[in-house]
């Protein structure tokens, strides 16, 4: 990428800028005020994005303290439970544990999977143009999960306890009216979780974010070549 | 007073059946973990039984609080190292399923089971299953395994607590591993799941842990998690070096035994510290549910002799380092063994040393060993040797597996003055009790299991607990108000010290019935009076022995509320609703 070509586009309302410095300003002013923000030293700051979005995961960094599964559930159930979130953290063993964890990257029109396996039309679980983000409408939805089987990614949750509709994550917009609060993000101790911009949201393909978590373990787990899954020592101990 | 109940599992292993149990009334009193592990083992184990009798109960306890401050789980049983009570604890995700199993007062585990068996819990569904393939599988290997198999039967990534060759053959320190890295360690747990032939236990819970009131539980937890205390304490040296962070200054100050405790400076441990652990051989950082500041830091190495990972943290492997005058290149390789094959590795590193010195001055000659050279930092001897122990071959090594006392008998007295251990049978790994930088010699003097009054009855952890305090103040004030919140009780702060003196005190009380006596075993090695060490900037440490009698007696009465003779007093039973206690002491005479 040239440099020329580095376009100073504000996440927030998209306005462009001529350079780094303009484009400081205008968030200084108009975004990243006192009342914007609920500062935490040590972490990020800044406001959710308004535009096309989506949250992110930094694997590497991901400790597997489940506190965004928390948060996620606290939000929309009221109640602490990991497996009521719209997000996942799961624990593998590659043979060193190592936790993974999976977040909606809220795919873009023709990458969509869910949209396409529900069996409903128009789809029950869609991207609502509007808010940006994806939503399932409670009353058409059936519950049949296909869209859960065709997520790729793993990224649709389920559990019955919760709901019988299948979950998505909804960038914290409970009542889809364009108010994100994205309180996985805000937890996360060690910042592995983040909002994705528009300009990564434009490329057409995230593969890193678009893996179901055991084939993001897979991965990881090259780092620790030649280890198998079943020895912590390369050739094995034997008994 | 809030609704919450509070459910024990009790699988009995060679009934086969399985039962909940309704334990609210004792963990009002007691709280979970090991103080709900103290009344049961002074109930449930007959006095003077065998540890390794099918009469010994294993008790897996969680509290009420598990999972808020760290996620811990406090393992009691009588101690096979000891004979008296024995705790250890483990965290990871293990104690949060299960609570999401909804047994928030724990698992009790009794009896023995004909054939190797393991038991599988799924929420309510409790099965006591063949593990007769898993039998005599190194860890790892078993817990890949089980976890494998489990998730294809259920869809489901199931916890798991396995134990490997050193529980199976009965190594009095054996340990049991969960995700590898985990381990509950102290007292030969292993061993007690070994004689019950229990080679695992394989966990899932998928339910919600039940809270008086989510929201509140919630603010304090958004509180912690997103307090700049807690924002430092991860991105400052604990983020990197985890639990071995106060590695540098104990080295420096000459704090670590060195060489079985005969010196406290070598260049070669002096430089295999938490920065070149982290610069040349971590991959990332791993936690437990829950906490933000996470603290494991699992290792791999690749050499010509093949690859090497696992968790070394300071206190335990990496107590070989000094110890048996070796450098990180030898420990980590020695270290995955030691993982592999489930034993302690802060007790195997001290009955390590302790034979290299006893080989060099003669007393365990080439011939006891099995033909090991077991020269001072010698890697494949010291392999050899810990394969041995835990497989019980030759005379040497299988008498090491039984632990200082009764390797103290068979080696002659000569052997006792080499012998690094506390008045509990254990190896004093790191921290020289001679040192007073830090003030753990009084602790391994005195101590007769790894029991804590608070944080293994409150299930909290000690290493996630920093920020805990500087947000919240004192152990006790922060367990009070998460237990208040999480369950709606309305303790006071006087009514959870007083818990944590009854734990305290009930724990004591469990090991003075089993045989503990304090003038015989709260003592610490010989060398501690007469072997004086020296750290590297020449200041020199040893104790007098009118001085340790003096700091003995100040400890057990102004720290731990005993008499002067170390012995529990009458009317603090009785305050502390301890009476039942009474009549048993007074019998075997141990009461002031």
């Amino acid at each position: 990428m040239s440099h020329n070509n580095v376009k100073h586009i504000c996440p927030y309302c998209e306005k462009q800028h001529k350079s780094l410095r303009d484009l400081k300003e205008h968030l200084e002013v108009e975004h990243i005020t006192k009342e914007s923000i609920e500062p935490v030293w040590g972490r990020e700051i800044y406001p959710p994005p308004s535009g096309v979005a989506f949250i992110d995961s930094d694997v590497m960094k991901c400790v597997g303290c489940g506190l965004c599964a928390e948060a996620c559930s606290m939000k929309h159930f009221g109640i602490i439970n990991k497996d009521f979130a719209r997000i996942f953290v799961g624990k593998f063993l590659l043979p060193l544990p190592k936790a993974v964890v999976v977040t909606c990257s809220q795919c873009q029109k023709e990458e969509r999977p869910c949209e396409d396996a529900c069996p409903v039309t128009p789809s029950a679980i869609r991207f609502d143009e509007k808010t940006l983000h994806m939503v399932v409408d409670q009353d058409s939805c059936t519950g049949c999960l296909k869209c859960k089987s065709a997520c790729g990614t793993e990224a649709i949750r389920f559990n019955p306890e919760a709901s019988d509709k299948p979950l998505v994550c909804d960038l914290c917009d409970t009542d889809n009216i364009g108010a994100r609060d994205p309180q996985c993000v805000k937890i996360c101790p060690t910042t592995a979780l983040y909002f994705q911009n528009q300009d990564e949201r434009g490329r057409p393909l995230r593969d890193m974010s678009r893996r179901s978590a055991r084939e993001k373990a897979e991965m990881v787990s090259k780092r620790l070549y030649p280890l198998t899954k079943e020895s912590i020592a390369y050739p094995p101990w034997r008994p | 007073m809030s609704n919450i109940r509070f459910r024990l599992l009790e699988v009995d292993l060679t009934t086969g059946k399985n039962r909940v149990l309704d334990v609210t009334e004792d963990v009002l009193k007691y709280l979970g973990g090991s103080g709900l592990g103290n009344k049961l083992v002074w109930d449930l184990v007959p006095q003077g039984i065998d540890p390794l009798g099918p009469e010994n109960i294993l008790y897996i306890g969680v509290g009420p609080i598990t999972g808020l401050v760290g996620t811990k789980v406090s393992c009691s049983f009588l101690s096979p190292l000891t004979g008296w009570l024995g705790e250890a604890s483990i965290s990871g995700y293990i104690g949060d399923e299960i609570m999401r199993a909804r047994y928030n007062a724990g698992i009790l585990i009794r009896g023995r089971a004909e054939n190797p068996v393991y038991i599988y819990i799924n929420n309510d569904k409790v099965e006591i299953r063949d593990a007769s393939d898993l039998w005599g599988q190194y860890l790892v290997k078993t817990e890949h395994t089980l976890r494998e198999r489990l998730y294809k039967e259920t869809d489901l990534i199931f916890g798991t607590l396995c134990i490997g060759p050193g529980g199976e053959n009965l190594v009095r320190y054996a340990n049991a591993t969960s995700e590898n890295v985990h381990s509950a360690s102290k007292g030969g747990v292993g061993a007690v799941f070994g004689s019950k032939n229990l080679k695992a236990i394989a966990i899932k819970g998928t339910g919600t842990i039940q809270y008086a009131d989510h929201g509140e539980v919630w603010k304090l937890r958004k509180k912690y998690a997103m307090h700049p205390v807690t924002a430092v304490q991860k991105n400052q040296e604990w983020g990197r070096y985890g639990a071995s962070d106060g590695m540098r200054a104990l080295l420096n100050y000459g704090g670590d035994p060195i060489k079985n405790a005969h010196s406290s400076w070598d260049p070669v441990a002096d430089r295999s510290d938490h920065i070149a652990h982290e610069l040349s051989y971590r991959v990332w950082t791993d936690g437990c549910p829950g906490c933000a500041t996470p603290c494991f830091m699992p290792f791999l190495k690749n050499t010509s002799r093949g690859s090497f990972s696992g968790e070394l943290r300071h206190g335990n492997t990496s107590g070989l380092c000094g110890n048996a005058m070796m450098g990180y290149d030898e420990v980590e390789e020695i270290n995955t063994l030691i993982e592999e094959l489930g034993v302690d590795a802060e007790d195997l590193q001290g009955h390590i040393a302790w034979a290299m010195d006893l080989y060099e001055h003669g007393i365990i000659t080439k011939n006891d060993l099995g033909g090991i050279d077991l020269k001072w930092g010698d890697r494949d001897a010291t392999m050899e040797l810990v394969r041995k122990i835990v497989f019980r071959e030759d005379p040497a090594p299988s008498v090491l597996a039984e632990g200082y006392w009764k390797a103290i008998e068979v080696f002659g007295e000569e052997s006792a003055w080499y012998a690094w251990n506390s008045g509990a049978n254990t190896s004093i790994p790191r921290y020289d009790v001679r040192n007073r930088e830090h003030g753990l010699g009084l602790v391994y003097g005195t101590r007769h299991s790894e029991s804590h009054g608070l944080y293994d009855s409150a299930t909290m952890c000690i290493f996630s607990s920093f920020p805990f305090y500087a947000i919240w103040g004192t152990p006790n004030e922060v367990a009070r108000i998460f237990i208040n919140t999480a369950c709606d009780w309305k303790m006071r702060p006087e009514d959870i010290n007083n818990i944590v003196r009854r734990n305290d005190y009930f724990s004591r009380c469990v090991s003075l019935r089993e045989g503990y006596y304090p003038e015989k075993n709260a003592v610490l090695p010989e060398r501690a009076f007469d072997e004086p060490v020296t750290n590297k900037y020449g200041k020199t440490s040893v104790w007098k022995r009118e001085e340790w009698e003096d700091a003995k007696k100040n400890y057990y009465v102004n720290v731990l509320g005993l008499s002067e003779r170390g012995f529990p007093r009458k009317e603090e039973l009785k305050a502390l609703g301890l009476e039942f206690i009474i009549p048993v002491l007074e019998e075997k005479e141990v009461l002031d």
